[in-house]
Order: C-alpha cells, then sequence, then structure tokens
C-alpha cells in the first residue's frame, strides 16, 4: 500500500506513526497449515487448527489477531515462533523459513521471537525467585558473564516497572499485574524483535489491564518491536493495534488497518462480531447481530466458505431468494441438527434400539419438523423438499438428508459451484476499502449484493 | 400499625432517594447495611461492610466493581451460601417482600412467624440500645426510642433480650399473623433462614446462575436429571412429566433439538449451550429473582450476546428481578436500568444506568471508566494508581483515599456514607465521598457524612 492513500482519521497520530514507520515485512506467512493429527485406531480426521493462512507483519508495527475462542488464534500464534510443529506452507522471518529450522539454527533463532503468556500465574515458577525467572533465558542462551546477566536483570525490571530489590522475592507476593511485568521483562531479556502476546491482559482488572497496555506501548517504542497482540477484547485491539486480522475457524476472515476496520467492517463476520461487543454506554443500544449457534467443530469444517452455517448474510439460492427469514432459520436449525446428529456418538445400546426401531434420545425427526416449522408458512415447493429431508433423517441417514438439503437450499457459500460441477468452491480474498483490506466472502464479488446493505435488509 | 408502615417507610436506607416516594415499597428484595466478615486466624476480612440496595421486580440491579469488592459475597450472602470462617454479621438484615411467599411462608412455618405488633408490648428502646451493641445510628436515627421495633428485630437485636427466639424468619408488619390470608405487610428476613425455609427460599424463590456452567452441573448426571431433581424438589413434579417439563424449559431457554439434549451430558454441550442448560434449571423453580454472577465471563462475545439477549427475553416473558454481577462495565450498561458500583466491600456510587454512565460522580467511577480502552481520546489509557485494599478494618476512613486522585485530609480521618449527589436534586443518584453533596460547601458536606454513622441515612 501505499502512504498517501491514508485519510487523516480522528486518530491522526497512529497514521503518522505508520507512515514513519514505513512498510518493511517482517515477518511472510504464506499459506500456513497447523492441524493436530487424530491418528488413533479409527483414523479421525485431523483438528484444522489454523487452515492455510497467508498475511504479511510490518517491522515496528502491532497486528491484532482476534476471534472466538477455538477459531486456532493461539495456535497460529505458536506457531509463528515455533513452539507447535507447521504442517504446511511457510513462515519468512526476514526471507528465512523457519518452519525448516532445526536443531541449532533454530535455538539460535529463538531469541529473536519471544512470547508473553496470558495467564501470569501459571506461567511463572512458583519455586523461583523473581530474578532467577527473569534470568533464565540469559542463562540457557548463556549470554556474557553471570555478572553482567544479574546487573541486566535488574535493568530489565526496573524497565518494566518493578524495583531492583524486588530480585530475591518469589511470585506468590506479587499481585496479578506486576507478574505479567515480570513475565515481560522475561521476554524481553534476549532482546528480541518479535514478541507473540497471548491475551496478555485478559486474566486482569481494567485499571490493572490499562497499566499493563500502557507499558507494552512504552516498551515498543523505546525497542522498536513488533506484536503479534492475540485477543478477544476487541476494545483493547482497537485501543493498540495497527493491523487487525479476524480469524474464525481456521481462516483469516478479514485484514486490514484497525480503525477502518472497525469503522466500517467488510466481511459479514467481522460485523457480527463489532455489533456484540457491549459498549459502556447505555444510551447506545444498538441493534446487535446475534449469531445462532456456535462455530463448528475444527474436525469437521463445513464445505465452502467456515462461516456459512452461521452467516446473516448468507447467499441463497435463487430460487428461493424471496422464501421468508424465519423459514431460512428454520432450514439453518435443521442443518446444525443434523450436522450435529451425525457427529453424536451413539452407544451400543442405542444402536440397537434404533434397530428395532425403540426410542432413543434422537427423538423422532416428525417433532424436531414440528418444532422448526410448525406454524410457519413455508411455500409448498419448499415444503416437498423439506419433508422428504425429514423422512431421510427418519431413517438415521443424516449423511443422505443433508445432501439432499444442500442440492435444494445450498449456495455458492456452501462450496456448491453455481455451474453444477462438483468442485467445491472457497472463497476468495477481495481488496476491500483504500488500505489494503483484505476480506474473505463471496459477496465482495461484483455478481452479488455487498454484505452491508444485505445486512440490514435482514436484520 | 400502620404507624409503623410509615415510620419504615421513612428509614429506607438504600437511598435516601427513595424515602418516602412509591417505588420503596415496592422493592422485592431490601438489603440494609448487609455485613458478611469472614473471621481468620490472621485478621477479620469484612467482605462486605455495610451495603444497602434493592431490588424492584422486573427490575435489573447490576453490581460492578474489581475482583476482591465483594460482589459475589454479597450474591452469596443473598442466596445464604456463605460458609465458615465467613459469616452474616447481626445488624444485617435482607428483606424478601414478596407478599405471595410472605403468605406461604407464614402459613407453612407459623412457629416461626412473628408479629410485630405483638412484640411491641413488651419493648423498651432504652434497655435495648443500653444492653446490646445496636446504635441508633445504624438504623438512621439520633433518638433510641424512634427507632422502630421491626428494625432491630429483623437485624437479630431483639434475640439477646428474649423477646425474639432467634428463630423467628417472618415478620409480620400489618395484619393478622395468624392467617395467611389477614396478612397485609411483611416480608421474609433471608439473613435469619436456616432448614426447612432456607430450602424452599433458596432456588425456589430466589436462583442463581454461576460464572462456570461446568462447575455448576454435575458432569455424572444427564443434563435433564439435574433439571428434573429441582423440579422434584420444588415443584413435585416426577417421572414422564418432569422430562416433558425438562425439555419444554431447554427449548425455553433456545437449546434445539430439546428432546435429545434431555437425555445428554454436560460435557456433550458447548460452553454456551451448557450456560442455557443452567438458566434453563434455575427457571425450573419459577423464582421471582435470579442472581447472575458474571453469567458471561467465561464465553465468547457471540455467544455472550446470545445469554444476555435469552436473559432479557426471559425477564419480559416471565418478569423476573434480576441482579447481575459484572466487572465489565460494557455487560453492565448493556443489562442494567440500575448500578451499584462496589469498592473493597462497600457500595460507592448507586445510580439509574444513564446517569451513571453520562456523569459518573464517584472519583472511582470515573477512574473505572476512564481506563477501559477506546473511551478517551488519548493515546495513554489512564489507570488508577495501586490495588484494591483488602478490607481487615472497620472503615474509619475513605478506603479508596490512597488511590484517590482527588484526595484531601478529611478522606484519611471521615468516613463517607452513601449521600445523594446533590442537596436538593434527584436523589437517586447517591455517592459514598466527601465530595458530595457538591451543592454545599465542602466543610459542611463533610459534616453531613461525618454526622451519620455506617448503613442508615434516613432522614
Amino acid at each position: 500500500m501505499s502512504g498517501n492513500t491514508i485519510e487523516t482519521t480522528p486518530n491522526g497520530e497512529r497514521n503518522d506513526d505508520e507512515r514513519s514507520r514505513g512498510r518493511d515485512t517482517m515477518v511472510s506467512i504464506r499459506d500456513l497449515k497447523t492441524y493436530y493429527e487424530g491418528g488413533g485406531l479409527f483414523d479421525n480426521p485431523p483438528v484444522k487448527a489454523v487452515d492455510g493462512v497467508s498475511f504479511d507483519i510490518y517491522r515496528g508495527e502491532t497486528l491484532g489477531l482476534v476471534g472466538e475462542s477455538g477459531c486456532g488464534k493461539t495456535t497460529l500464534g505458536r506457531t509463528l515462533i515455533q513452539l507447535e510443529e507447521a504442517t504446511g506452507g511457510e513462515v519468512l522471518f526476514d526471507d528465512t523459513d523457519i518452519t525448516s529450522l532445526t536443531g541449532d539454527q533454530l535455538y539460535e533463532w529463538r531469541r529473536n521471537a519471544q512470547m508473553v503468556f496470558q495467564d501470569p500465574d501459571s506461567s511463572l515458577n512458583d519455586r523461583m525467585t523473581i530474578g532467577e525467572i527473569v534470568r533464565e533465558p540469559l542463562d540457557v542462551h548463556d549470554w556474557k558473564t553471570p555478572r553482567e546477566r544479574r546487573n541486566r536483570v535488574k535493568k530489565l525490571l526496573d524497565q518494566v516497572g518493578l524495583a531492583a530489590e524486588h530480585y530475591f522475592r518469589y511470585p506468590h507476593q506479587f499481585s496479578g499485574g506486576q507478574r505479567q511485568r515480570i513475565g515481560i521483562a522475561r521476554t524481553l531479556a534476549l532482546n528480541p524483535e518479535f514478541i507473540v502476546l497471548d491475551e496478555p491482559v485478559s486474566a486482569l482488572d481494567v485499571s490493572v489491564q490499562a497499566e499493563i497496555i500502557n507499558l507494552l506501548e512504552e516498551l515498543q517504542d523505546e525497542l522498536d518491536l513488533t506484536y503479534l497482540f492475540i485477543a478477544h477484547d476487541l476494545s483493547v485491539v482497537r485501543h493498540i493495534c495497527d493491523r487487525v486480522a479476524v480469524m474464525y475457524l481456521g481462516n483469516i476472515m478479514e485484514i486490514g488497518p484497525t480503525e477502518e476496520l472497525f469503522n466500517d467492517p467488510a466481511n459479514p463476520y467481522t460485523h457480527a462480531l463489532l455489533s456484540a461487543i457491549p459498549r459502556p454506554d447505555p444510551t447506545q443500544r444498538r441493534d446487535r447481530i446475534t449469531l445462532h449457534g456456535t462455530p463448528p467443530n475444527p474436525r469437521y469444517p463445513p464445505s465452502g466458505c467456515p462461516f456459512s452455517t452461521r452467516c446473516p448474510a448468507r447467499i441463497r439460492p435463487e430460487a428461493y431468494e424471496a422464501l421468508d427469514d424465519d423459514v431460512w432459520d428454520g432450514i439453518n436449525a435443521l442443518r446444525e441438527i443434523l450436522r450435529e446428529r451425525m457427529r453424536a456418538t451413539r452407544s451400543v445400546r442405542e444402536r440397537i434400539r434404533e434397530r428395532f426401531d425403540m426410542e432413543t434420545r434422537f427423538a423422532t425427526m416428525d417433532e424436531t419438523y414440528e418444532e422448526l416449522f410448525g406454524g410457519l408458512d413455508v411455500p409448498p415447493e419448499a415444503e416437498e423438499v423439506l419433508q422428504r429431508v425429514a423422512d431421510i433423517a427418519g431413517d438415521h441417514d443424516e449423511r443422505r438428508a443433508l445432501d439432499a438439503l444442500d442440492e435444494e437450499f445450498g449456495s455458492i457459500c456452501d462450496g456448491v459451484d453455481p455451474d453444477g460441477s462438483d468442485e467445491e468452491i472457497d472463497p476468495e480474498y477481495y481488496t476491500v476499502g483504500e488500505n489494503d483490506r483484505k476480506s474473505y466472502c463471496h459477496r465482495h464479488d461484483d455478481g452479488f449484493r455487498e454484505p452491508a446493505p444485505v445486512l440490514d435488509d435482514r436484520h | 400499625m400502620a404507624a409503623d408502615g410509615d415510620i419504615e417507610r421513612t428509614v429506607e436506607p438504600s437511598s435516601a432517594a427513595d424515602a418516602g416516594s412509591a417505588t420503596a415499597h415496592d422493592a422485592i428484595i431490601d438489603v440494609r447495611n448487609l455485613q458478611t466478615a469472614f473471621f481468620t486466624e490472621k485478621e477479620t476480612i469484612r467482605a462486605v461492610d455495610g451495603i444497602s440496595f434493592d431490588i424492584d421486580p422486573g427490575e435489573t440491579v447490576g453490581i460492578v466493581g474489581e475482583s476482591g469488592s465483594g460482589k459475589s459475597v454479597t450474591a452469596r450472602s443473598l442466596m445464604g451460601l456463605i460458609e465458615s470462617p465467613g459469616r452474616v454479621l447481626r445488624g444485617s438484615s435482607v428483606r424478601y417482600r414478596d407478599m405471595d411467599t410472605v403468605r406461604t411462608f407464614a402459613d407453612e412455618f407459623p412457629k416461626r412467624t412473628v408479629d410485630v405488633a405483638d412484640l411491641e408490648a413488651t419493648y423498651d428502646a432504652e434497655e435495648l440500645f443500653a444492653s446490646t451493641a445496636a446504635t441508633p445510628q445504624e438504623f438512621g436515627y439520633a433518638d433510641p426510642a424512634s427507632v422502630p421495633l421491626v428494625d432491630v428485630a429483623a437485624a437479630g437485636y431483639t434475640d439477646e433480650l428474649g423477646l425474639t427466639s432467634g428463630n423467628e424468619c417472618v415478620f409480620v408488619t400489618d395484619g393478622s399473623a395468624d392467617s395467611a390470608a389477614g396478612i397485609q405487610r411483611g416480608f421474609v428476613e433471608i439473613s435469619r433462614l436456616s432448614g426447612e425455609p432456607q430450602r424452599k427460599m433458596r432456588g425456589g424463590r430466589i436462583a442463581m446462575v454461576f460464572q462456570d456452567p461446568l462447575t455448576s452441573l454435575n458432569p455424572v448426571y444427564t443434563v435433564g436429571n439435574q433439571i428434573k431433581e429441582a423440579l422434584r424438589q420444588h415443584q413435585g413434579i416426577r417421572g414422564k412429566a418432569a422430562t416433558q417439563e425438562a425439555a419444554e424449559l431447554l427449548e425455553a431457554v433456545g437449546i434445539p433439538d430439546a428432546s435429545r439434549r434431555v437425555n445428554e451430558y454436560p460435557h456433550q454441550f458447548s460452553g454456551g449451550m451448557r450456560q442455557r442448560a443452567v438458566i434453563a434449571m434455575a427457571l425450573a423453580c419459577e423464582p421471582e429473582v435470579l442472581i447472575c454472577d458474571e453469567p458471561t465471563t467465561a464465553l465468547d462475545v457471540t455467544i455472550q450476546a446470545q445469554i444476555l439477549d435469552l436473559l432479557a427475553e426471559i425477564q419480559e416473558s416471565r418478569d423476573v428481578a434480576i441482579m447481575f454481577i459484572t466487572h465489565d462495565m460494557g455487560v453492565i450498561a448493556d443489562v442494567s436500568d440500575r448500578v451499584n458500583v462496589m469498592y473493597a466491600g462497600e457500595v460507592v456510587e448507586s445510580a439509574d444506568v444513564v446517569p451513571l454512565f453520562e456523569d459518573p460522580k464517584h472519583p472511582y467511577t470515573r477512574g473505572l471508566l476512564e481506563s477501559i480502552p477506546g473511551h478517551q481520546s488519548g493515546k495513554k489509557l489512564s489507570t488508577i494508581e495501586g490495588s484494591v485494599p483488602t478490607p481487615n478494618e472497620p472503615a474509619t476512613y475513605c478506603r479508596f483515599a490512597p488511590r484517590c486522585p482527588k484526595s484531601f485530609d478529611e478522606c484519611h480521618e471521615v468516613h463517607p456514607v452513601p449521600i445523594p449527589v446533590e442537596a436538593d436534586g434527584e436523589a437517586d443518584h447517591t455517592a459514598a465521598c466527601l465530595l458530595y453533596p457538591d451543592d454545599v460547601s465542602t466543610a459542611e458536606a463533610v459534616a453531613r457524612h461525618g454526622g451519620r454513622s455506617h448503613g442508615g441515612d434516613g432522614e
């Protein structure tokens, strides 16, 4: 991106910063995948924690990584500093692919990249003094002489707002905020350039949280650090980050400059996430977009767009464009139920009961159908399909029922090719906004309406 | 007895605001001078130190504060869940004013019901205040003779004189205690409950939702079983009817495919679904009051939005009063009608939600709001220096003074009490700070705080 396209926002200061820092790429991530293998006796499919992400981190910036729990943000952070092994793709650190480093090379490189953990209680060893904790990285890397190490530790303690006399105390003598400071001092010991901050303030009270955020910002200015800031608290992210990446089910849904992304979100998931944050302002009761259900299991991600199962702006097939919103809710709920039933493990007893047509916890499909569509005005052609789906599901063949449902009501979002081929269609990254912002959604294609007006209409 | 009622109204302590106004009588829960302390070998911790507030039917009262401010202990005191070494101190009174409950309890437990008019005959105010630790000031009076007997009895001081046996928990203030229908006014004193009436109140009339849904569900029983237990205990519903009712409750809290879910175990539910199941369990006994202790803290924002929507829906359809505890100012702004801000065991500010956020008065509330990122324009977050003190001695000074940017000499000598922020203005906004009322001179304001003792301010 070029600096001159940056619009002056109320937060002009940050943009100036960005300009002076320039756009020197520090870390380049290309199609990175981290899978946790299923294996085992039944050869389960792997958990796709990070499923092919690509982005750059610029030198001196703070990149925020947000998303719900289980979306893979921590795994991504850990993979970047090789605490997890990547399954595929590459992480280029100043043109070195660190996923291929081993042994001594990796050990040497680790000086450059450090991590601050979420929970200051469990990330400090209770049996070591503060001095020992902070000195440990120096000992491990055999840094200079013991005397110099001690002086370095004292300087570090001072830098993070603790006193030199804290050197001989133990972690339990400190409050949560102070412990997080100790963790930060340890991280800084080897003068890293890049730090992954994994929810560093989530466990702290709001007034203490503010102190730690201020400290992190001061350190960044002083030491020219580059941060990857993982968080689920979006107000903190908005304050501290230059750019933000929004993650969902192992994929990056949207990435771009913070203010622009917060003021004018492009991706439907970003819309929903932002509208879900309760604001400390009782007069501003905005209409919240409440997402239904929970994120799918990363072991069985949906085909097509990862967000399609909950998306409030999902593209509907042309034939059913006019269908009532309530009916669509019912169809989506039915799909959820079928997916869940397919995954639910049946005990041997249940299988036998099923075989002999006895009552099981998988209650009759008729009941469920009544629950979802009873009292709704379903057009005959849709009703016919839904009945058929319910009948198939009634025979405990959820797979086939789902296929029948998708055939009729599926769209490009579910990976169905509009041209009729059998190949699965994934969304692409479209450039949105003015500052190199990317969003992963079919709706940015010229053939469809943009997400924002659709959300307005449907909500 | 009518006169008694009038006196009672004038000593409404939660805020002088309510004194004389109609709302005072409508409160379903009326907390007066609640003190809960934990007695350890080292020290006595006054986790809740003389707080007063009330909850109207169908209203949501928010309680907000940092960790260690006494929010959860307040909730547990209301539920009778304080365990040794902790105890609710004498002088505390928590009145449950739902007339239906009072009549039912009076009918079922005649031996534990007391008609205040009958006590009046043997009551001697002078003797009581001379021989017990009670002071007229704690009830908001200067003259011992004008303290109404009902206040003294509810606070437990008459036990020592033998006027009451210590067992009474239903107080009838107007009408005849002989028959349930004859009772005009009265209350159930929650702090004096034990045994059977305690069990009937807890869960049956007041239900609680805890922070972590996984620990409040038993992993070895199905979710349906646990809901059925509540139905059996409080409603006497058993067998198939109970299963049916449990499924309906799950459906009511938005769990799809409820008839299957009833037979599943907690580990088969996702986090949000578990919290819904816990809410279903709390609703099983049709309580009038629901206490929610950080119900969304462990959940993601999109799931949090779902639960907040659900609670709002429940409140609308079932007209329950909700006491909502959280540390998140955004959530408080979203859910509450009225907010109490707690600091070190005391309520430091109490107001309706809009004035509290638009025009916070107490320096602590201001600090708390200002330390939320995104609430201010500057780059650096403002913080509150220091940390929350442990309230381990009686308050003879302002506990916030050491951290307060506005503290002056008197703050360390005079203990502020909740007082209307404007001497003559709208009185339902109170702050416990020597700066208020702000339309009189500081000396006079200090005198007003100093002239009153803890808890009562009834004139």
